[in-house]
């Protein structure tokens, strides 16, 4: 089961990967030069595909990008998933002890609810 | 324009294909790491599909930009060490080729779906000129001109309009892909490098099309240095099969590795069937010539976007006639030389359209049969006929249609020939010398040596009716003792008469009331050289 960290992780990793993808989209015409090859359906091609990965590294970084945001936007949910859980555990420790030192007869009240379970990812859209 | 369609620094391409190297494991890994973390339950949906689609093709594209590069770097490589890419061990040349040619092709059905965006239509409508093509093909993305090249090469390969370059790319295509289909087709052969079994990429073919008879047309030289560029159109019997040996050949002695020269051989037109070659012409009709000269004059309007230098159309026998309607069609040139024509459709230079052509120029080889049969209209060299008559030499061949195919042999036709492509003043007609060519007849057959001792050619029309194709001078010592007329039936000598009634060339001169002597047996089809009378 992911967790906060672990989506943390993934777009950290992916953002570095964006970043260096965005970084080759804007040498890659300098690394293939076009000036090292000419004319034939080959020598083309080739300028074509330069120009054609240049615009999809672009393009992955800008979709890898998105992938970052959704992991940061999931890590903070979770993040904050935790934090209800661990406000709903703390409450529930407290609940335990009073229940513990109750006297006869003596009411407390329900005890603490969990935080709602957030479902899939999918399932929160 | 070079005959090199694919040229590299092979240093470049090896460095950019180490960086690129380096490059493909960052996609790689981004893709990989989206893919771990769904099946680890990240359930990252569409975007991390979308993200992982994207990735993987550029992953696939620098890759096989990685493969092209490498392999040509290689292939520079051994070519370095063999001393020439023709000295490369055959089977390697070819692996490296196949695979540069395989990653190319499959990369180009990559980006077209990678990319979003639809593929290329191949859109000119039929009735647009060469200029409105041009201008299409000038008006599309060097990568949509690339994407059709590959995809639609059949049409860029013959297009009137489209560049010479892009279309020799896409006849080389074309003909790689049928000759890696597997359906061997012999006329593929002579386009074939035999040291790499794949198609010869210094051929420069800007037309091709294997249908039926079929079309080519090469280029020898470079426009782009040419002050000068000759069309050479053939005649009858032309077609795909043996387009390297006949017009091809042809175009190559005329253009003789000049640099101030360019001659494209255009064999683009439906020629009619040449065997019997003489009866071919006899009984040829200018339907074929009509539509050949429309599809010239486009060809020739073409080349006209591609070079300004002085041009000049020959047509050689039954291409002199399709020249003609070429001339009727639209077409201009500075020059148009007819050589060996059976006529060109019009009596007199005057029929032509007003200032379509700079200069008209006639030849004939004396004794070239064809030139003689004025079949479709006066004969170019008749003096009336208003086109400067150039001497194109004596008859070297015994056979008579051996010497309709004498125009472009050593000698004053094709010296004067290239006089004319280059601007300059072919030499004068020689007036009514006839000048014999004679052969030991020893060397003909046994036999009659005791009898005959040598056989001479006579120029000039030919004195006897129907299907004789040439008369046969049999001569004792200095005497001549008998004319004979030769039956040919089949493209065979069937028999021959000595003599004929009416009148006989002899020595030169035009005999007349000689009455027949008498018939040579058959066995005189055993006396003839095989292809003596081809």
């Amino acid at each position: 089961m992911p967790t906060q960290h672990t989506f943390a992780a993934l777009a950290d990793a992916l953002e570095s990967i964006g970043t260096e993808l965005a970084a080759q989209a804007g040498s890659l015409s300098g690394v293939v030069d076009p000036a090292l090859l000419t004319g034939g359906w080959v020598g083309r091609l080739v300028t074509r595909t330069v120009d054609q990965s240049t615009r999809d590294l672009s393009a992955s970084s800008v979709r890898i990008g998105a992938v970052v945001e959704e992991c940061r936007s999931r890590a903070e949910q979770c993040r904050r998933f935790t934090e209800l859980y661990d406000g709903f555990d703390s409450s529930m420790d407290s609940y335990a002890q009073r229940a513990a030192e109750l006297e006869p007869g003596e009411w407390i009240g329900s005890p603490p609810y969990p935080p709602r379970s957030p479902g899939t990812w999918a399932e929160r859209g | 324009m070079s005959h090199d369609v694919f040229q590299i620094n092979p240093v470049a391409a090896s460095d950019a294909a180490g960086v690129l190297g380096r490059i493909v494991p960052i996609p790689a890994d981004g893709a990989e790491r989206i893919r771990a973390a769904d099946r680890n339950g990240f359930e990252l949906g569409s975007i991390g599909q979308s993200a992982i689609s994207l990735l993987d093709e550029v992953v696939q594209e620098l890759g096989a930009l990685q493969t092209i590069l490498a392999t040509r770097a290689e292939l520079a490589r051994l070519a370095d060490q063999a001393g020439g890419m023709e000295n490369i061990d055959p089977s390697d040349l070819s692996e490296l080729l196949g695979r540069i040619d395989r990653t190319g092709l499959a990369l180009t059905g990559s980006l077209d779906d990678s990319t979003g965006t639809d593929a290329v239509g191949f859109a000119p409508e039929p009735d647009w000129t060469p200029e409105e093509i041009q201008r299409w093909w000038a008006g599309l993305t060097e990568e949509e001109q690339a994407q059709l090249t590959v995809t639609e090469s059949p049409e860029v390969g013959n297009l009137d309009g489209i560049p010479f370059g892009d279309r020799a790319a896409a006849n080389q295509v074309t003909m790689q892909q049928l000759i890696d289909d597997g359906d061997h087709d012999p006329r593929l052969d002579q386009f074939v490098d035999p040291d790499t079994g794949r198609v010869d990429d210094d051929r420069y073919i800007i037309i091709f099309d294997p249908a039926s008879d079929g079309f080519a047309a090469e280029l020898f030289g470079d426009l782009d240095t040419a002050t000068s560029v000759a069309v050479v159109v053939p005649g009858m019997g032309s077609d795909l099969g043996n387009f390297t040996n006949r017009v091809a050949h042809d175009a190559s002695i005329l253009y003789d590795k000049d640099p101030s020269r360019a001659v494209i051989a255009w064999s683009g037109y439906d020629a009619p069937d040449g065997l019997p070659a003489l009866t071919a012409i006899e009984v040829a009709t200018e339907g074929k010539a009509r539509t050949g000269g429309e599809q010239l004059a486009g060809f020739v309007a073409a080349l006209g976007l591609e070079s300004t230098s002085r041009t000049t159309v020959i047509g050689h026998s039954y291409g002199s006639l399709t020249v003609g309607h070429a001339i009727r069609d639209g077409m201009t040139a500075d020059n148009v030389v007819f050589i060996g024509s059976p006529g060109v459709g019009v009596d007199n230079v005057s029929d032509f359209p007003a200032g379509a052509v700079g200069e008209y120029y006639a030849a004939e080889v004396h004794g070239d049969p064809v030139a003689a049969l004025e079949r479709f209209g006066d004969s170019p060299t008749d003096p009336d006929f208003g086109a400067t008559v150039y001497d194109a030499g004596n008859a070297e061949s015994l056979s008579p249609l051996g010497r309709h195919s004498e125009y472009f042999d050593d000698g004053n036709a094709i010296t004067n020939l290239r006089a004319i492509v280059d601007g300059g003043t072919p030499s004068d007609d020689r007036s009514a010398v006839i000048d014999y060519v004679t052969e030991p007849i020893e060397d003909l057959h046994d036999g009659f040596n005791d009898v005959y001792d040598s056989v001479d050619r006579l120029p000039g029309p030919n004195p006897l009716p129907g299907r004789d194709v040439g008369n046969v001078v049999f001569n004792t010592g200095q005497t001549v003792t008998e004319v004979v007329g030769v039956y040919v039936e089949d493209g065979v000598v069937a028999s021959a008469e000595a003599a004929a009634d009416g009148a006989v060339w002899v020595g030169g001169e035009l005999v007349e009331g000689v009455e027949r002597v008498g018939r040579i047996p058959g066995e005189i089809g055993d006396l003839l050289t095989p292809g003596f009378f081809d």
